[in-house]
């Protein structure tokens, strides 16, 4: 089942894939380099993203003073790492619509914790002191990109895992094991792979279930990992099952966790979630 | 996730989920230390922001 997904993950690569300007987008920040006006003249190319970008960065979740009315002036403020979080997921949202729930499986509500994620791990790396904290959170944002994938492009098979999911009462991951032979964590890092995702992203969708693998990257992965149980601990699941997975005990300890911390960090998540909502708007 | 009564888009932060949820979610990791401390830290924030409701 694992070669017989990754040919039509191939298959699906030829009908749609991340758009050249996000790729573009994605190439360029990379690149010390490059100047604000490169992003600009690559991103001014698509009108779609171009009003997206602008909606965003006047949107609550920056939370500028003052409105941002010119791509360069967004990319200034906002920064070459949240321009690219910016293109990357705009990209991935073109691609697997959000308004489109089977049922099963609700789009709304797998945005909702996927966001959540993101900004759970923002704060962790902030209170750890890490300084990458915009690319930390598009690792969080977009940890579950398989689930997405699997939703859009083999959907039959994903209602059967959710349904398994739900009658045995055990976790989504073990059913799609059980279903597909491999879960959305390496889904996910197959098709994140073929769109030629940041390989630092790829290693937080890949292992966020187990960031003991991600060697020298496992305490960035580490942070997606906790954020993702804490917020299914808090009740921001999405949906796929209802029991909460183990956490990594590596991970717990290379972040001193303790009660008193995941309460404060409770608080600061809900302050920060409650500015957040117009994010969810972007994606449609 | 647990049921919002709100507006399922204007809302995101979820009702928060009572002892019989929890217990529920967490049946399968009894045991572990850090699962009991979560689930632990988990009710606690959600009694105390109850308090701090009814207070306000």
């Amino acid at each position: 089942m694992q070669d017989e997904i990754k040919n039509k993950l191939n298959k699906i690569n030829d009908l749609s894939t991340l758009s050249v300007v996000a790729q573009n987008v994605i190439q360029l920040t990379q690149s010390p380099k490059t100047s604000a006006l490169q992003v600009g003249d690559a991103i001014s190319q698509d009108p779609a993203l171009s009003s997206k970008v602008l909606r965003l960065a006047n949107s609550t979740f920056y939370g500028f003073p003052r409105k941002i009315v010119t791509i360069s002036s967004a990319i200034v403020i906002l920064g070459f790492s949240n321009i690219r979080n910016i293109a990357i997921t705009a990209s991935i949202a073109n691609l697997v619509p959000l308004k489109k729930d089977s049922g099963y499986f609700d789009r709304l509500e797998f945005w909702k914790h996927s966001l959540a994620c993101g900004i759970t791990s923002r704060l962790l790396a902030k209170r750890s002191g890490m300084k990458n904290i915009e690319e930390v959170f598009l690792w969080g944002l977009l940890h579950d990109l398989g689930k997405i994938v699997l939703d859009e492009y083999f959907k039959e098979e994903f209602v059967r895992a959710i349904s398994l999911a739900k009658e045995k009462d055990i976790l989504l991951r073990d059913a799609e094991e059980e279903i597909f032979g491999i879960d959305h964590a390496a889904v996910g890092g197959m098709m994140g792979e073929i769109w030629n995702l940041p390989q630092t992203l790829l290693k937080a969708i890949r292992f966020h279930h187990n960031p003991s693998l991600a060697n020298e990257s496992m305490r960035m992965v580490a942070l997606v990992h906790l954020s993702d149980v804490f917020c299914r601990a808090i009740g921001l699941n999405d949906g796929g099952d209802s029991k909460i997975p183990l956490i990594n005990t590596d991970a717990w300890n290379l972040f001193k966790c303790n009660k008193q911390l995941i309460k404060n960090l409770f608080s600061e998540m809900e302050q920060e979630i409650a500015n957040s909502t117009d994010f969810l708007t972007f994606l449609e | 996730m647990a049921e919002n009564s709100e507006d399922k888009q204007g809302s995101i932060f979820p009702r928060l989920m009572n002892n019989e949820e929890l217990d529920h979610m967490f049946s399968d990791v009894r045991g572990n230390e850090p699962m009991e401390e979560l689930m632990a830290a988990v009710k606690e924030y959600i009694k105390e922001k109850a308090n701090s409701d009814d207070a306000g």
